[in-house]
C-alpha cells in the first residue's frame, strides 16, 4: 500500500480487547502522515505529547453510544507506533470532545521510558468526572482510572489542561460548575418554561476555573465567571505557571483571560484581559485559547474570536504576547483563509512559535499552520507552513515538540471514515 | 443520522419551512431555549414549519442525546451531527444557532446564541417564510 508521496507503508492489523484495531506505520525517513485509529469506530479528539524520541498520541474511539480513550506510543520519534491501548478502566465511559480532549504529561525517568500521566473527562450519571491514569511501562498498560484530585464533586466539569512543573509534579486546570448544582436544584420544582432566565453574566459567576496539583495539596479556585465550555490551557515554564481561559466579562463578552502563578499554582494573579475583543454571545463558543511560553519567558496566546462583517459574524484567530504577565501586545491576526478555530500553539527549541488550527474552506474543514516571525519594527507576522500528505477533511490539531522537531496530530475524515493522522511539521 | 441511526439529508426537507437549531446537550443556553422551540413546533408545525434540532454532541453520545431530548420534552426531530458537517456548512460560531430556511432552501434568518424570552424576531421570520 502506498500513500501520497510514494513512501512505503506497512499495514498491521492487531486485535485489542477483541476489537479490530488499525495501525499504519510510515517507513523510515518518511514524511507522510502515520495513521492511527480503530476500525469501525469514530476516531477523534487527538492529543500528542513528546519527550525526546518518546511520542504518545491519545484519541477517542466511539460507537453510537459509547466512547473509549486509546493511546499509542512511539519510541522512534513518531515514525512508528505501538498498537493502541485502552486507557479507561470502565469500558465505554470516556466522554471527550474537540475542546475537551485528553491531556498527557510525560515525566522523565532515568534510564526508562517516561511515566505517562493522562487525564480525561467521563460521565457518571448526571456528573461529569475528571479521571486520570498512569503508565509505568511506557504506555503499554495503564493503572485503574481515578478521579483527578480536587475534582470529586457533583455537577459538570471538564475543558481541562495539564502541565508538569519544574519539580516534576503534574497539575491540572479545569472549568468546574459544582456551584451551579444548588441553584439548579432549587429551580427543579418550577416548570422549565416558567423558570427565570438567568442573566448570562450573572450565571457565569457560578462557573470557576480550578487548579489542582498531584501532590496532595488542596485545589485552588483560580477565578469565577468562566465561559462554560471552552478549553483551558495550562503551561509551566521555569518557576512560573501560566493559565488561559475564555472569561465572561460584563455584558456577556467572551474574551480571553490570563493568570500567572509563581508558587506552583497555589495562588494565581488576578486575571488579565488578553485583548478587548468584546465578543458578545449568549451561547457556547466551544472554542478556547491556546498558550505557549518561549525560551525567553514570553507567553504567547492564540485564540478565536468573532468578527462582524457583511451582516453576520465569522470566527477568526489572533495572537498576543506578554513578557511581564500584566500587559499584552496588541492582537495580531493569523493568516487564516476562512472561518477558523481550534488553535494550538507550541514553542520550538530554536525559538519559533508554531500555531495550528482548522479553517473552513468551501464548506470543508482543513488543517492550517503558521510560524511566528517578528519583523524589524517588532510587529509580529506569520508565515504559513504547508503540511504534505493531508487528505479529506481535517480538524482539531494537536502539537508537540519531539527531539526531531515539531509534530502534529489531527482528525482526518475521508467520507465516513475518521482516523488520527500524525506527522512531523516541516 | 437521526436518533434511530438512519441516514438523513437536509434537502429531504425542501418544500417546507425549516427551523434548523444547532445545539448540544452540554450547552446551557441551548437548554434554556428548548421550551420556546418546542412551543413553536407545537403551534406552527401544522402550518408547514419543520423544527429540526441538530445535535453536535460527540460520537458516543447517541443514547445521552435521546435521553436528554426525552427529559426536556422535545418532540421535534433530532439529528446527530458529531462530525459537525452542518456547522461547517452553515459557518456557525458556537451553539446554539438557529436558522430559518424557506421553502426554496434559502436562509431567511439567523440567530446566533440563545433565543431570549420575549424575543419575537424568530417567530416573525418563521411567519414571514410561511406566508411568502
Amino acid at each position: 500500500m502506498n500513500v501520497s508521496g510514494g513512501f512505503p507503508v506497512r499495514v498491521h492489523t492487531v486485535l485489542t480487547l477483541g476489537m479490530a484495531a488499525m495501525l499504519l506505520t510510515a517507513g523510515a525517513g518518511a514524511q507522510a502522515p502515520v495513521t492511527l485509529g480503530l476500525d469501525g469506530r469514530t476516531n477523534s479528539n487527538p492529543t500528542i505529547a513528546a519527550l525526546g524520541d518518546f511520542v504518545t498520541v491519545s484519541w477517542s474511539a466511539a460507537e453510537v453510544s459509547s466512547m473509549d480513550l486509546y493511546l499509542a506510543t512511539s519510541r522512534d520519534g513518531g515514525r512508528s507506533f505501538s498498537p493502541p491501548v485502552r486507557v479507561n478502566s470502565v469500558p465505554g465511559q470516556a466522554r471527550l470532545s474537540g475542546d475537551m480532549p485528553a491531556r498527557i504529561a510525560l515525566l522523565p525517568r532515568s534510564g526508562k521510558a517516561p511515566e505517562v500521566v493522562i487525564t480525561w473527562s467521563a460521565k457518571s450519571g448526571d456528573n461529569w468526572q475528571l479521571l486520570q491514569a498512569r503508565s509505568l511501562d511506557g504506555g503499554a498498560t495503564f493503572g485503574r482510572s481515578e478521579l483527578v484530585p480536587g475534582s470529586d464533586a457533583h455537577g459538570v466539569r471538564g475543558w481541562h489542561s495539564m502541565t508538569v512543573d519544574a519539580s516534576g509534579v503534574p497539575s491540572v486546570l479545569w472549568v468546574d460548575h459544582r456551584a451551579t448544582v444548588a441553584v439548579d436544584d432549587s429551580l427543579k420544582k418550577i416548570p422549565q418554561a416558567e423558570r427565570p432566565k438567568a442573566d448570562p453574566t450573572e450565571r457565569a459567576q457560578l462557573s470557576w476555573v480550578y487548579h489542582s496539583r498531584f501532590d496532595g495539596s488542596a485545589p485552588t479556585r483560580v477565578a469565577p465567571s468562566v465561559c462554560y465550555c471552552c478549553k483551558t490551557t495550562l503551561v509551566s515554564a521555569g518557576k512560573a505557571t501560566y493559565a488561559v481561559w475564555r472569561h465572561v466579562y460584563p455584558g456577556s463578552e467572551r474574551d480571553i483571560a490570563f493568570a500567572r502563578s509563581d508558587n506552583g499554582g497555589r495562588t494565581f494573579s488576578a486575571p488579565v484581559r488578553v485583548s478587548p475583543d468584546h465578543w458578545q454571545i449568549d451561547g457556547c463558543p466551544d472554542d478556547g485559547p491556546a498558550l505557549a511560553v518561549d525560551g525567553r519567558g514570553a507567553a504567547h496566546v492564540v485564540w478565536p474570536t468573532a468578527l462582524s462583517g457583511k451582516g453576520t459574524k465569522v470566527l477568526t484567530l489572533y495572537h498576543a504576547m506578554t513578557r511581564d504577565g500584566k500587559s499584552f501586545t496588541p492582537r495580531a491576526a493569523l493568516p487564516v483563509r476562512g472561518p477558523a478555530g481550534h488553535p494550538q500553539v507550541v514553542a520550538e527549541p530554536a525559538g519559533g512559535i508554531l500555531v495550528a488550527w482548522d479553517e473552513v474552506i468551501e464548506g470543508e474543514r482543513t488543517l492550517a499552520m503558521a510560524r511566528l516571525r517578528s519583523s524589524a519594527n517588532g510587529k509580529p507576522t506569520f508565515v504559513p507552513v504547508k503540511l504534505e500528505g493531508t487528505k479529506g477533511q481535517q480538524r482539531y490539531p494537536s502539537l508537540a515538540v519531539s527531539s526531531g522537531g515539531s509534530m502534529a496530530a489531527w482528525v482526518q475524515q475521508v467520507e465516513k471514515t475518521t482516523t488520527i493522522q500524525v506527522a512531523r511539521v516541516p | 443520522m437521526n436518533l434511530d441511526g438512519a441516514a438523513v439529508r437536509l434537502d429531504s426537507l425542501q418544500g417546507s419551512v425549516v427551523v434548523l437549531n444547532i445545539w448540544a446537550t452540554w450547552c446551557e443556553p441551548c437548554r434554556d431555549e428548548i421550551p420556546q422551540l418546542q412551543a413553536l413546533h407545537d403551534s406552527l408545525g401544522a402550518r408547514g414549519m419543520t423544527m429540526l434540532g441538530v445535535s453536535i454532541d460527540e460520537p458516543g453520545m447517541g443514547s445521552e442525546v435521546s435521553d436528554f431530548a426525552r427529559s426536556q420534552g422535545m418532540t421535534y426531530p433530532i439529528w446527530l451531527d458529531p462530525s459537525r458537517d452542518v456547522a461547517a456548512q452553515f459557518l456557525t460560531i458556537g451553539v446554539p444557532e438557529t436558522f430559518v430556511i424557506d421553502r426554496a432552501g434559502k436562509i431567511r434568518f439567523r440567530l446566533i446564541g440563545a433565543l431570549r424570552r420575549g424575543d419575537t424576531t424568530l417567530v416573525a421570520a418563521i411567519r414571514a417564510a410561511l406566508d411568502s
